[in-house]
C-alpha cells in the first residue's frame, strides 16, 4: 500500500496534533436531520498522563465539553451533502452557537461522515523482521506490504487500521513493537468511502474558515461512544440508526473490523407517515417522535392523534389511531433492521464469539424497538446511549449524539492508522530532511 | 448591547414579501458569512483585547480631542460652568445684607460707609474683601481696618481712627495730619485746633515725626512758637512771634534746639532785638539783629568810642 495515498490524512493528523496541543478542538457531525457541533477543551498534560494510567477510560478524563450547538441540517440527504450552500449555513449556525457558549474560537474540527457508501476490506501484509526485534520500521514495512483495496470509481481510503499482528506463530498481538521474532504479518482493516461526499465535506468545512483535523465514519464514532469496553473487546456490533442512513460497525478486540451503512433511516419512516396520512413533513416528524412506536397494544386503537391532512381548511379535524400509526412505522423499521441484518450477515457477524448488538442513534429512541430488533437480529440486543463526557449538557446526551460524542473519543485517543507509521521508504536525503523538519515541528 | 442589536434587527429585517402582516415569520437562525467571519474574528485573542481594553479609551480620547478643538463645546462648557458657579454663589447661605462699621467717630464711619459703596444683598463670594479693605484704609483718617464677613450676613468693618497730631498748611489750605504726616481732614481755621502744632511747607508732612519731636522739645517756647517751617524739604525753621526765626540745621536739629533753649535761658537772646538765630553752624550761632537793634548797636558802639557824644 503506497504511503503517498495518505498525504491528506497525514496533514489532518498534524492538524489534530496541534489542536490537542492547543487544547481546543471542535467536533462536527453533519447528519441528515441535524448538524451538531461540540467544542472540547482538552488538557494536554492530563492527556499525556492518562495515556498510561487510565487507558481504559479512553482519554475521557482529560477533556471537557465547553460548547454545544445543534441545528437542523439542510442540504443533506442519506448522510451526504447535496447542497453545499445550505450545509455550510448549517455548520456556521451550529459552530457559532457552540462558540458563543464556549466563548472561544476553534480552528480545527473533526468531522463525521455518515453516508458515503463505506466499504470494508481486509488486507494482510507480511515482512521479515530486519533486526531480531520488531521496530516501528518493521511494522511500517509490513503495512506497506498490504495489497491496496480496489479503489475504482473514485473511492478514497478513510480508515486503514492495523487490527491484528502475527509474529511468527503468535497471533492476536495488539502491539508487536519491541518483541522478538522473525516474520511479522499484519491484518489490516481498510475502510473506503465514495470520494465525492468526502471532498464535499472537506470543502464545506474549509469554506467555514475551519481546518479539518480528521474525518471519521459515523458508525465507527457511534460505536466508540456506545459500546462499553467489554463489548469492544469481546465483539459487538453497533447499529447507528440515523435519519438518512443506518450505520453498522463491528468491533472485536477493541478494533473496528467492519463498517458499512444501509441507505435507509428514520427520515424514511417520517416520509412513510407523511404519505400514509397525507400530512405535512414536520407534523409527521412530530407525530412520529411523540406518538410513534413499533409494538401495538389494544389500548392504541383508542388513542387518537390529531393529524389534519395537507391543504385542509382551517379548523378541519382528522384523527388517526395510534395503532394505525404503528402499522405504518413498523414495516419500515423492520426493513431497516433487516437491511442491517443483511449487512451483518455479509460481514460474517454470526461467526463472532459474542454477538451483542447495540442500537444507538436518534432512531433507536422509538419505543418498543428493542423487541422488534430482537426478533430480527437475535436475542442480545440492547439500546445504548453514548458515554457521558464532562460538561456535556443533558440535551446533547441522548442517543442522537452518539456519533458526535464518539468523535471526541476518537479525537483524543485515535487508533493507530497506517499513516501514523513512518513510511519505510529508502532513506534518501530528502526524507532525512523531511524527518528533521518534522522532528522540529513536533518538538518545538 | 442586546437591546441595540434587537432594535437594529427590527430596523433591517423588514417583513419580506409573502409574509402577511399578522403572520409571525421565523427568522433564519444561520448567520451570514460576513457575520460569521466577524464573529470569529472577534473571538481572536488580540481582537478581544483591543476591543475590550483599548477601544473605550481610544473613543474617549478622540472625543476629547474633538471637543477641545470645537469652540461650540467650549462655549457650552463655559456657560454650564458659569451657571453652576452662579447657582452656588446665589445661595442664601452666602448672602450679605448689612454693613456694620465700628470704631472711629461718627463722621469717619459715615465716610467709610460711603467709601465702601456697599449695595445691600450681595453674595459673600462676590465680595472682594481685599479691595474693600484697601478702600477703607485709603479713606482719610483711617489708620487701619479689619474687614470680615460674619456668619449672620453682616459685612463688618472695624476701623481704627488716626489721631490728629499736627496741622499742615500747604498750598493755602490747612490740613489735619497725624504723627506720620498722613492727612486726616481739611481744617477751616487755625483756631479750630489751637493745641496742635502748625507745620508749613512742602514736604513738611513727610517729616511730621521730626517736627513733633522738635515741638515736644520746644515746650518752653510754645507760647511764642507760631509754626515749624520746612525749608527746601531739608531742614526746619522755627517761626516765632516777633517775627523771629530760628534756623535749625538739617542734622542735629534737636541738639541745636536744646542749645538755643540753653542760650535763651542763660542770655535771654530771644528777648533781645534779634530777628533771626542761625544755628546751622554748630561752632557758632549767628544772630541777625532787627533794624532797630542794628542801629542801636551802631549807636552804642559810637558812644563807647566817644564819637557818639558829638551827635
Amino acid at each position: 500500500m503506497r504511503h503517498a495515498l495518505f498525504a491528506a490524512q497525514r496533514a489532518m493528523r498534524d492538524q489534530l496534533r496541534s489542536a490537542l496541543k492547543r487544547g481546543l478542538l471542535g467536533l462536527i457531525d453533519i447528519g441528515t436531520s441535524k448538524t451538531a457541533c461540540v467544542i472540547l477543551r482538552v488538557d494536554p498534560a492530563k492527556l499525556a498522563v492518562s495515556s498510561h494510567e487510565e487507558a481504559h477510560l479512553g482519554g475521557f478524563g482529560a477533556m471537557r465539553v465547553i460548547g454545544v450547538g445543534v441545528t437542523r441540517s439542510r442540504g443533506v440527504r442519506l448522510g451526504e451533502i447535496v447542497e453545499m450552500e445550505e450545509c455550510e449555513r448549517a455548520i456556521r449556525t451550529a459552530l457559532q452557537q457552540a462558540e458563543k457558549m464556549a466563548g472561544v474560537r476553534v480552528d480545527q474540527v473533526v468531522g463525521a461522515i455518515s453516508g458515503a457508501r463505506p466499504a470494508s476490506f481486509g488486507a494482510t501484509g507480511e515482512t521479515e523482521v530486519m533486526t531480531g526485534e520488531v521496530t516501528e520500521a518493521d511494522v511500517a514495512a509490513a503495512l506497506a506490504e498490504c495489497p491496496e483495496p480496489p479503489l475504482e470509481d473514485d473511492r478514497e481510503i478513510l480508515h486503514a487500521l492495523p487490527v491484528n499482528f502475527t509474529l511468527d506463530r503468535t497471533s492476536f498481538l495488539a502491539d508487536p513493537r519491541g518483541m522478538a521474532g522473525e516474520r511479522l504479518s499484519v491484518d489490516m482493516h481498510v475502510l473506503s468511502v465514495a470520494g465525492a461526499p468526502l471532498r464535499n465535506l472537506a470543502r464545506c468545512v474549509r469554506r467555514c474558515d475551519l481546518e479539518l483535523a480528521g474525518v471519521v465514519t459515523a458508525p465507527y464514532a457511534a460505536a466508540l461512544s456506545s459500546l462499553v469496553e467489554d463489548e469492544q473487546e469481546l465483539g459487538a456490533a453497533c447499529l447507528d440508526m440515523g435519519a438518512g442512513s443506518t450505520g453498522v460497525s463491528i468491533f472485536l478486540r477493541r478494533q473496528l473490523i467492519f463498517a458499512d451503512a444501509a441507505r435507509v433511516g428514520g427520515a424514511h419512516v417520517t416520509r412513510d407517515v407523511s404519505e400514509a396520512f397525507s400530512i405535512e413533513g414536520p407534523l409527521a416528524e412530530r407525530i412520529k417522535v411523540i406518538h410513534g412506536g413499533v409494538v401495538a397494544t389494544g389500548l392504541d386503537d383508542r388513542e387518537l392523534i390529531s393529524a389534519p391532512p395537507i391543504g385542509a381548511p382551517e379548523g378541519h379535524e382528522r384523527h388517526v389511531t395510534r395503532s394505525a400509526l404503528i402499522g405504518v412505522i413498523r414495516p419500515r423499521v423492520e426493513e431497516i433492521l433487516e437491511e442491517a441484518r443483511a449487512l451483518l450477515d455479509a460481514a460474517g457477524f454470526d461467526h463472532l464469539p459474542s454477538r451483542r448488538i447495540v442500537l444507538t442513534g436518534g432512531g433507536s429512541q422509538l419505543p418498543g424497538l428493542e423487541d422488534v430488533a430482537r426478533r430480527v437480529l437475535g436475542q442480545r440486543v440492547r439500546v445504548g446511549r453514548p458515554i457521558r463526557i464532562g460538561g456535556l449538557p443533558q440535551s446533547a446526551a441522548g442517543p442522537g449524539f452518539a456519533a458526535a460524542v464518539g468523535l471526541a473519543a476518537y479525537a483524543v485517543r485515535p487508533h493507530d492508522e497506517i499513516w501514523d507509521f513512518e513510511a519505510p521508504a529508502t532513506i534518501g536525503g530528502r526524507t532525512r530532511l523531511r524527518r528533521a523538519v518534522r522532528w522540529f515541528r513536533d518538538n518545538w | 448591547m442586546r437591546a441595540v442589536r434587537r432594535a437594529l434587527r427590527g430596523l433591517f429585517d423588514a417583513p419580506r414579501e409573502g409574509a402577511g402582516p399578522f403572520e409571525r415569520r421565523r427568522r433564519d437562525p444561520s448567520p451570514s458569512r460576513l457575520r460569521y467571519r466577524l464573529d470569529r474574528l472577534g473571538r481572536r485573542g488580540y481582537v478581544r483585547f483591543a476591543l475590550r481594553r483599548l477601544a473605550w479609551p481610544a473613543v474617549a480620547g478622540l472625543a476629547l480631542l474633538w471637543a477641545w478643538h470645537e469652540p461650540w463645546v467650549w462655549a457650552r462648557g463655559e456657560a454650564a460652568l458659569e451657571a453652576a458657579r452662579s447657582a452656588l454663589v446665589e445661595r442664601p447661605e452666602f448672602l450679605v445684607t448689612r454693613l456694620s462699621v465700628e470704631g472711629g467717630s461718627e463722621g469717619l464711619q459715615a465716610r467709610v460707609a460711603q467709601r465702601v459703596d456697599f449695595d445691600a444683598p450681595v453674595s459673600s463670594l462676590k465680595l472682594d474683601l481685599r479691595a474693600i479693605r484697601e478702600a477703607v484704609q485709603t479713606t482719610p483718617g483711617v489708620a487701619s481696618a479689619r474687614v470680615a464677613v460674619l456668619g449672620t450676613g453682616v459685612l463688618s468693618v472695624r476701623v481704627t481712627q488716626r489721631a490728629p497730631a499736627a496741622l499742615w498748611r500747604w498750598d493755602g489750605q490747612l490740613h489735619l495730619v497725624d504723627r506720620d504726616g498722613v492727612v486726616i481732614a481739611p481744617v477751616a481755621r487755625r483756631t479750630d485746633r489751637p493745641g496742635l502744632p502748625l507745620i508749613v511747607g512742602e514736604g513738611a508732612d513727610r517729616a511730621a515725626a521730626e517736627a513733633l519731636r522738635l515741638w515736644a522739645r520746644a515746650a518752653p517756647l510754645h507760647d511764642r512758637l507760631k509754626a515749624l517751617v520746612r525749608v527746601g524739604e531739608r531742614r526746619w525753621t522755627l517761626a516765632l512771634i516777633g517775627p523771629q526765626q530760628v534756623h535749625l540745621p538739617a542734622e542735629g536739629a534737636e541738639r541745636a534746639l536744646s542749645r538755643l533753649l540753653a542760650l535763651d535761658a542763660a542770655e535771654e537772646i530771644l528777648e533781645r532785638e534779634v530777628s533771626a538765630v542761625d544755628l546751622r553752624d554748630p561752632e557758632r550761632p549767628v544772630l541777625r539783629l532787627t533794624p532797630r537793634g542794628a542801629s542801636e548797636a551802631a549807636r552804642m558802639r559810637l558812644v563807647r568810642n566817644g564819637e557818639g557824644e558829638d551827635a
